[in-house]
């Protein structure tokens, strides 16, 4: 096993993409459509993590949009951002298929038919900041990965040619079940700017509730993902080579197929359809640092956090106050980026 | 010099009282142009028309021609009389073209869009209404009661909608700015972050400056999503829900997280639905009625309930 490197190369690549990400986390905290002054903002910040308080000298409304509206919504994005490249390693390595992204086993699907009923009922709920519509997505991903696992199964195993299948057959019915409702219900049509903004993708974090509950779910999932990663290198070695060296193929199938899909739909919940970050970060730190999952799957996370704070803030201050849907911003800088790594390294690339 | 400029201005006078005597009341066939600048030959006095737009239908009954309206577009649905008139489909995801010429119209009154196109070559002239504020409401409803005969109806109903726009802002012209609420006016707020809310240019924005009341999202232009920053920064007097009609109230505003709950507007209860946006939205003749909501919302103090 000659690609595997050392720990200790590994420990300096994870402490500076870790500084990367604090940066991206300071920078997209100080910045906003609503300036404020970057000393304010760490004295805000300080005011409320220390016991020593600065004397305020800012507004009160300044305090709120950092402490509960701006800080809330980047520590959301990097959540996202992890959760999204997490998951688009484990596909990528479980299917061992380089155009997986997390979506390709029907999440974006099912969210998206979860958003869309959401939107139609006539009721606003409102528990711990989370609407209907993160909840059906929820829902909405979760079952469709699991209708998909069911379908492709059979007797006893379930090939990844029949997932991907399943996965790509059911999708298309839950995108034409979603467009037929929006096209004879006049609720869903005069929302369609919202239907939209969930397919474009936009960080929906309005404030800690959701990140106390989303939070927690994807910072434990990155974790068993790095635990279970030497069962993941040892996919690379097709299904038989896995089971040679002593991994259950199918039960571990399952696993991973269970936490890849548990990642994108807490990440949808808050954020609706982001593209490029699962699909392209995976991929842009495989040409880096090379395919082992034990480095690859916390690089990615947490690039794909720092890539995702960074879009973000770009999505909501380019045309401040307007926002953008971030969606279009992570495939307008994520595309130049790889396809400039993809040029440079020069060599054949292989999963 | 100045002699021959002096007779050119009273023969254009001359020509135009003329002109003006031999419309009357009467339909006059021609050559006009519509809101997108085209120029469209209408029929004198047409009896079979077709409209493709809910407010057409509206101002249309408000002439008296609803019985001769031969087709509708899906979303016609006012006055009542108007469901009962055929049904030919909607901008998205679209009209039939076959079901509209079916109905052989001699016009067709139509909102913007890709139909316009479609059905140019078809021979039935199509003539487009889209006016962008209140003003030019009246100019779409004089152009209607023009090609259709009902020059005096429609200046009676231009005169009063006048007067009732006059009777709200007579009251709220003379604010100061200090006295103008600013107001945040919700369209959606799927995601709460950033919910989408109406610019410049918008039929809302022109009737919140009429109702007296200071749009925070007039810096942009358009429907947009704001920044959730934005509005703690602005900090509104006052929050306007037009997204009541998909069950949004106003007591759940301040449950969606505490950045919200902290805004004035919730903490001092001034959170209002608007419980039919067709009022504030359409470009029909109701936009008035829109207006005086509005009014009453913002400043109550002015305008006592039903008055």
């Amino acid at each position: 096993m000659r690609i595997f490197t050392g720990p200790r190369r590994h420990i300096s690549i994870i402490l500076l993409l870790l500084l990367v990400l604090i940066t991206c986390v300071m920078v997209a905290t100080a910045v906003g459509s609503v300036s404020i002054a970057f000393g304010d903002v760490i004295k805000i910040c300080w005011n409320k993590v220390t016991p020593f308080d600065f004397t305020p000298t800012w507004r009160a409304v300044d305090e709120t949009i950092v402490l509960q509206i701006r800080l809330p919504r980047v520590i959301g994005g990097a959540l996202v951002g992890a959760a999204l490249a997490t998951a688009g390693v484990l596909f990528q390595g479980l299917l061992r298929n380089p155009m997986a992204d997390p979506y390709i086993i029907g999440t974006s699907a099912g969210s998206a038919l979860g958003a869309t009923v959401a939107m139609l009922l006539p009721v606003s709920t409102a528990f711990l900041g989370f609407g209907m519509v993160p909840v059906l997505a929820f829902a909405g991903a979760l079952s469709t990965v699991f209708l998909v696992y069911y379908l492709a199964r059979v007797g006893g195993r379930t090939p990844v040619v029949s997932m991907l299948l399943a996965g790509f057959v059911v999708s298309a019915m839950l995108t034409a079940l979603m467009f037929l409702m929006i096209t004879i219900s006049d609720t869903l049509h005069s929302r369609f700017a919202s239907v939209y903004g969930f397919l474009m993708g936009g960080i929906s974090v309005s404030g800690w509730g959701q990140i106390a509950v989303a939070g927690p779910i994807i910072f434990v999932g990155i974790v068993v993902a790095r635990l279970w990663s030497f069962r993941l290198n040892a996919f690379a070695l097709g299904e038989e080579g896995a089971a040679h060296v002593g991994v259950e193929v199918e039960r571990n199938k399952a696993l991973f197929l269970a936490l890849g899909s548990v990642l994108t739909a807490a990440a949808v919940s808050i954020s609706g359809l982001i593209g490029f970050v699962g699909l392209v970060i995976p991929h842009a730190l495989r040409l880096v640092l090379g395919p082992d999952h034990r480095i690859l799957l916390p690089a990615s996370a947490l690039a794909g956090a720092g890539f995702l704070v960074i879009a973000d803030l770009l999505a909501r201050t380019v045309a401040s106050p307007r926002e953008l849907p971030v969606g279009i911003i992570t495939a307008l800088i994520g595309a130049p980026v790889f396809l400039y790594l993809l040029r440079r390294g020069g060599k054949e690339y292989s999963l | 010099m100045r002699k021959s400029i002096l007779i050119a201005l009273l023969l254009l006078l001359v020509i135009a009282s003329l002109g003006l005597a031999a419309c009357g009341n009467e339909s006059s066939s021609g050559t006009l142009i519509d809101d997108e600048g085209r120029e469209v030959s209408v029929p004198a006095n047409p009896q079979r028309i077709v409209s493709l737009g809910a407010p057409i239908t509206e101002i249309l009954f408000a002439l008296d021609l609803g019985d001769r309206i031969v087709a509708t577009d899906d979303y016609s649905d006012y006055p009542d009389e108007a469901k009962s008139i055929a049904k030919v489909g909607a901008p998205w995801p679209g009209f039939s073209t076959e079901t509209i010429l079916n109905q052989e119209p001699d016009l067709i009154l139509s909102s913007k869009g890709t139909i316009v196109r479609e059905l140019e070559p078809y021979g039935v002239p199509v003539f487009v209404l889209q006016p962008s504020d209140i003003a030019g409401i009246y100019e779409d409803i004089r152009l209607i009661g023009r090609m259709s005969g009902k020059k005096k109806q429609a200046s009676d109903l231009v005169d009063s909608l006048t007067a009732r726009v006059s009777g709200v802002t007579d009251k709220t012209g003379s604010l100061t700015d200090e006295q103008k609420p600013t107001v945040y006016y919700e369209i959606d707020a799927t995601n709460p972050t950033s919910p989408y809310t109406v610019g410049s240019g918008t039929f809302q924005d022109e009737l919140i400056a009429l109702a007296g009341g200071n749009n925070i999202g007039d810096t942009q232009s358009g429907w947009y999503q704001i920044s959730m920053e934005a509005i703690a920064d602005a900090d509104p007097d006052m929050i306007i829900l037009e997204d009541y009609q998909y069950g949004v109230s106003p007591e759940s505003v301040g449950a969606r997280s505490p950045a919200w709950a902290g805004l004035s507007a919730v903490k001092n209860g001034r959170v209002y639905a608007v419980e039919d946006s067709d009022l504030t939205s359409l470009y029909g003749p109701r936009i008035v009625d829109g207006l005086e909501v509005l009014a009453r919302m913002i400043h109550p103090e002015l305008f006592s309930e039903g008055g």
